[in-house]
């Protein structure tokens, strides 16, 4: 543990630390561009200077490990002197085209110009002119003038996804970052060099002129692409999702996060339901739309068997849990099934091969509430005559089939999919950008979504848990009722009942999320008054 | 001819006993006159100035784009006189709202109360000389009553309850505000508006209007003159009496509307009448009071016998009695006019210096001018001639003083004399603050 | 407890002259009259400035920031680049930009939609402030037109770029000062002498 003193402090680092992470220790922030903490150190932009007692030039604060009796000096005039000169070497051949720059507002060039530079250009001749704009795979493009050949992006392909896509081509001002002939840039991981890229050199083609950054709302929540569940910043605008961005954590996704993750918002917005749906047809009135719930009360209530409810693993913990608890109190002869996304690739990275976000959880829920969840096969299992289908993500078509041959048959939704339209009663839920809740991932991180700041339920769509209120459906069949006022009462119930969430609370589980088991007991009982006792 | 005249009139007015000519259809048909004057040309009138003659005072243009008709392609707007017309039709047709919790009778009756005293007034008011119609003399005046200027001032002061019972009636905290400044006012100002014109009777040994007039024939007995302290306390008076600027605290539209924020439509049109009739009643009695009424000075009309026109008789009378009807509405309008320029050439009053106003200055200067006028009197020992000269002397020895003392009773303080130094000789308000503390 | 404040009454240098209202009335009332005469019957010496709008109109300032429009480059398209700094200094949040990629590489972007919804605009001039190319100017001294429909209200690109600025509308060529033309006349400064621009610019020591 070596013991330093940077900017008059006296610290105690852990050994083999370099002086960035030191200073950060003591709120001390050095300027940079190349050096990234996942990934290997290059020291090649010369922005982290700091002057080292005894050294007899500046140092790369990045590249050097603090040591025992080191003083170093991250703010001296000498630093200053040198970082200012930097900025102005870096800026001299750049264009300056911040106005149509999509990084602009969330630029380190423009944040260490304000910061440690302001002087203006005293370049008199013509700026090198580069291409500005290349395509490098399906979904990055990059502007060589804009470069400032902080070689990121390169170590990142060689590091991360171990895929070497990028490289330096050329010398002196000439150089570029590019491809290799024939070679796109179309790893999985691609679009993490956009956000990797300290100026706007890499652009993301998916949100190119889209949106100005400052103008997003950022929202930290959790992607449901698959079951790794990697933490993302979702930037929305008005009731429009414009990008999902990773958010560090190093118990899940590091910093990084997969294309087909980020894109994944599109398909949200896609084939969106907007109004309940009775037989596939609009519910024109309200009297319609109870009508066709008192049917299913009634079929409800007799309590036959041949009841089948199909569970997708997209549903939050909470949705899972309410309706869970729903099937058990009033259909306790039904068989329950998974259904949901199909299995697509996975890698050793951050991909999975389950593309559903929250199977774990209501693994863990439907065992503590006694329910045996099964997989439908088709031919083998019995096919049910009536269904409950709760998520409208289907591996395939048969169990869609199922649903719209079934005598009766109510679908909680957000998607105008085959089932949806077919079903006998279909009722709207939110998407993960319009939903409060949370999701277990594949190695049990209950992990809070949290709804987009200005997405608001589309339609007359509610929370999945909030579905079965909001129609009367638990009174409808009187068995058993429930009492939540929201998200967090369903949790508290949630995490009483279930042995992994006992001591959580939603609220509690803050950014990062929290392991199942882990919750502190003593943290619960302030919130069971808010929640109505629910059967065991 | 004039013969042929009188004879039919008197045939027809034969028809009916003559007493009844003279008390109804004589009374009624000046009635008219008067009505027809005040609520047909000067108080439609005063809307107008009060809007253009405000204009022309604050450099603006005012209205001058409402039009009925287009002449020769272009509209018709007269200075903007069917802004006037629309503005009444606008009071006419608009929703009079009454509040809720208001007392309906009293909310009702309040306007009514203004107007009808307003009106009154001109009953005792000589507009014109007499004139002989046929073989009978006709005031020009409704009642030529004993009490005269009493009857005015009884009448007037019917006024403030109007006031206070539009602000008690609506039951609005403001309008009750208004209604409370406005008692005060009126019974504030109405001692001085009394005492002033003690004088003018002690000096011409009278109470009735129509004799003051007569005796105001030569130019020099004009009350202007004889009481000149007096005409300014009551005209400064009769203007607060009125409740306008300077003197519109009742209303203060910038602070609390006043008595009449409740009112809509015609019920506000009614007091707003009412401010404008009283403005001329003002001015009516003011002429006839100061000014010499009808008459014009007597080089103009050297035999007072000239000034009784008789109907029949030549033209000569006719054209003076013409140019004294005309002397009477120029001195009138003249006096109006004055009040629309006061009102927008003066800020208002804050409320303690319009209470110091009242009883520390006029309540005073009106005493002091009974006192002087009585010592005149007395001193020229029932000679009346002799006795006018000595008011008019001590009138204006008085108005001197007045003056005088103002320039040199108290010099402007000169803050650059000593020094930094304060003037240690002025009054030094100390006031305790108490700092709260936590 | 409080702390007791002597406060000195500090009263306006006012005499007994002033105190004694008749003197100060009569000079207001008098200039007052003045102005009703002046007004009335001056002719050339009116006070009143009033001008009878629709019919007299005064020529308003150069300055004056009128209704908006967009810079248009040589081949009629705007010199907008959809930077959406004008929306995002705009204080009303009136102007709403879609961008779209360019055909012409050397632009890159452009607006799709550029929509200034002139209900919504307060005229500040923030827009023209914050521009780096010169697109938007409130020069063309002209009022918003009056609408029925608040769909009206909304200018588009094609209202915007067919409106005229002072300078055309006189005749004359337009001079914008965007970061196109700083580009271009960056290129070529070296001065014969070799002197910097910086110290033609001290201001003389003449006093």
């Amino acid at each position: 543990m070596p013991k330093l003193n940077i900017d008059g402090q006296d610290i105690e680092v852990p050994a083999g630390e370099n002086l960035v992470l030191a200073a950060r220790r003591i709120g001390v922030e050095v300027p940079v561009f190349c050096y990234h903490e996942k990934l290997s150190i290059a020291a090649n932009c010369r922005m982290c200077l700091v002057e080292i007692e005894k050294m007899p030039k500046l140092q790369p604060a990045c590249q050097t490990v603090a040591t025992d009796n080191m003083i170093v000096k991250t703010s001296s005039p000498k630093v200053i002197e040198a970082r200012a000169a930097v900025m102005e070497f870096l800026l001299v051949n750049h264009p300056l085209d911040c106005p149509i720059c999509d990084k602009a507002g969330e630029c380190m060039l423009q944040d260490n110009y304000m910061g440690h530079d302001g002087k203006s250009s005293r370049q008199q001749d013509t700026k090198t002119a580069k291409p500005r704009l290349e395509v490098l795979g399906p979904l990055v493009n990059y502007n060589a003038e804009r470069c400032i050949m902080c070689t990121r992006c390169v170590r990142f392909m060689d590091e991360i996804p171990k895929n070497t896509q990028l490289g330096v081509f050329g010398r002196g001002d000439r150089n570029v970052i590019g491809v290799f002939d024939g070679k796109p840039l179309d790893d999985p991981y691609s679009l993490n060099v956009v956000e990797l890229c300290p100026v706007g050199a890499l652009g993301s083609l998916d949100f190119r002129f889209e949106s100005r950054v400052w103008s997003l709302d950022k929202t930290n929540s959790v992607c449901d692409g698959c079951s790794k569940g990697c933490n993302t910043e979702t930037h929305s605008k008005k009731e429009h999702v414009y990008r999902m961005i990773p958010r560090r954590n190093d118990s899940v996704n590091d910093t990084w996060m997969c294309d087909e993750g980020r894109l994944s918002y599109h398909a949200h917005e896609e084939q969106r339901a907007e109004e309940p749906l009775t037989d596939g047809k609009r519910a024109s009135d309200a009297t319609a739309l109870s009508a066709a719930l008192g049917v299913l009360a009634n079929a409800v209530k007799e309590k036959g068997n041949g009841w089948g409810v199909f569970i997708s693993p997209t549903l939050t913990n909470e949705g899972a849990f309410a309706w869970l608890s729903y099937v058990k109190a009033n259909m306790a002869q039904a068989k329950v099934y998974f259904s949901g996304r199909a299995d697509g690739v996975g890698d050793q990275l951050l991909r999975r091969a389950d593309k559903n976000p929250n199977r774990a959880g209501i693994k863990a829920i439907a065992e503590a509430l006694g329910i045996p969840v099964g997989t439908y096969t088709d031919g083998i299992t019995a096919k049910p005559l009536r269904v409950v289908m709760l998520g409208t993500e289907t591996p395939d078509d048969r169990i869609s089939s199922i649903v719209n041959a079934a005598q009766a048959s109510l679908v909680i939704g957000a998607h105008l999919t085959q089932a949806f339209k077919g079903a006998k009663v279909a009722l709207l839920s939110g998407t993960v950008f319009e939903s409060d809740g949370s999701f277990v991932n594949e190695d049990g991180r209950v992990q809070r979504v949290r709804p987009c700041h200005g997405v608001k339920f589309a339609g007359k769509s509610y929370a999945d848990w909030a579905v079965m209120l909001s129609q009367g459906l638990d009174k409808a069949v009187g068995a058993k009722t429930f009492a939540w006022a929201n998200t967090e009462s369903v949790f508290a119930d949630l995490a009483n009942a279930v042995k992994g969430f006992s001591g959580m609370r939603l609220l509690g589980l803050g950014l990062h999320g929290k392991a199942l088991g882990s919750g502190r007991a003593t943290e619960s009982p302030s919130h069971q008054q808010a929640s109505s006792p629910v059967g065991a | 001819m004039d013969n042929v005249m009188c004879s039919q009139a008197d045939k027809f007015l034969g028809m009916v006993p003559y007493d009844w000519t003279m008390i109804v259809i004589v009374p009624v048909a000046k009635i008219l006159f008067i009505i027809a004057v005040i609520i047909g040309l000067y108080t439609p009138l005063a809307t107008l100035v009060e809007r253009k003659l405000s204009a022309a005072m604050q450099d603006r243009i005012g209205p001058n784009r409402a039009y009925i008709i287009k002449v020769g392609g272009k509209p018709l707007t007269i200075f903007g006189l069917f802004h006037t017309m629309a503005d009444a039709l606008k009071m006419f047709t608009k929703e009079w709202t009454t509040p809720k919790s208001a007392d309906k009778f009293l909310f009702y009756l309040a306007p009514v109360i203004g107007l009808v005293p307003a009106l009154l007034t001109f009953a005792v008011i000589p507009f014109g000389p007499p004139i002989q119609v046929c073989d009978r003399v006709v005031p020009l005046q409704i009642a030529s009553i004993n009490v005269g200027v009493l009857f005015i001032f009884a009448v007037g002061s019917m006024g403030v309850y109007s006031a206070a019972l539009a602000g008690w009636a609506s039951n609005n905290k403001m309008a009750l505000l208004g209604a409370l400044r406005a008692s005060a006012q009126s019974i504030s100002y109405e001692i001085t508006f009394g005492l002033t014109l003690v004088g003018l009777m002690m000096v011409f040994h009278t109470v009735r209007l129509d004799s003051m007039v007569a005796q105001q024939v030569d130019l020099l007995h004009w009350g202007v003159f004889l009481q000149p302290l007096a005409l300014v306390l009551f005209f400064t008076a009769a203007m607060a009496e009125n409740k306008r600027i300077p003197f519109d605290l009742p209303e203060g539209e910038s602070e609390i509307v006043g008595y009449f924020v409740e009112y809509s439509s015609m019920g506000f049109g009614l007091f707003m009448t009412t401010e404008f009739i009283e403005m001329s009643a003002i001015a009516f009695l003011t002429t006839a009071l100061f000014f010499g009424g009808y008459t014009v000075p007597t080089w103009v009309a050297t035999d007072h016998s000239f000034a009784m026109w008789n109907v029949a008789s030549e033209l000569w009378p006719a054209a003076f009695f013409a140019i004294q009807m005309a002397a009477f509405f120029f001195k009138v309008t003249v006096l109006w006019l004055f009040q629309f320029v006061v009102r927008w050439a003066l800020p208002r009053f804050r409320y303690d210096q319009l209470m110091r106003l009242g009883w520390r200055i006029m309540l005073p200067l009106s005493l002091a001018n009974i006192a002087v006028t009585a010592i005149a009197i007395l001193a020229a020992d029932g000679d009346a001639a002799k006795g006018t000269e000595y008011v008019m002397m001590t009138g204006l020895v008085m108005i001197g003083l007045f003056v005088l003392s103002l320039f040199y009773s108290r010099k402007p303080r000169q803050s650059g004399d000593s020094g930094h130094g304060h003037d240690h000789g002025h009054d030094e308000q100390q006031a305790t603050v108490a700092a709260a503390h936590h | 407890m409080g702390k007791i404040i002597k406060v000195r009454a500090q009263d306006a240098e006012v005499g007994a002259y002033e105190k004694a209202y008749l003197p100060e009335i009569t000079k207001g009332i008098g200039i007052t009259l003045r102005h009703v005469v002046k007004n009335l019957f001056g002719g050339d010496e009116k006070y009143t400035r009033t001008v009878s709008y629709p019919e007299e109109k005064v020529e308003y300032p150069v300055r004056f920031r009128g209704a908006h429009r967009l810079t248009p480059r040589e081949d009629g398209a705007p010199r907008c680049v959809a930077c959406f700094m004008c929306s995002t200094a705009c204080p009303a949040r009136c102007i709403n930009i879609v961008a779209e990629e360019s055909d012409d590489p050397n632009i890159e972007k452009r607006p799709k939609v550029f929509e200034i919804d002139e209900l919504k605009c307060i005229f500040c001039g923030m827009c023209v402030e914050a521009c780096p190319e010169d697109a938007i100017r409130m020069d063309t001294g002209e009022h918003v037109k009056p609408f029925t429909n608040r769909a009206d209200a909304v200018y588009g690109k094609v209202d915007l770029l067919s409106m005229l600025g002072r300078t055309e509308k006189n005749g004359e060529q337009p001079v914008y000062r965007g970061a196109h033309e700083h580009r271009a006349r960056q290129a070529p400064q070296h001065s014969p002498e070799g002197t910097l621009p910086v110290q033609d610019e001290q201001p003389e020591d003449a006093h």
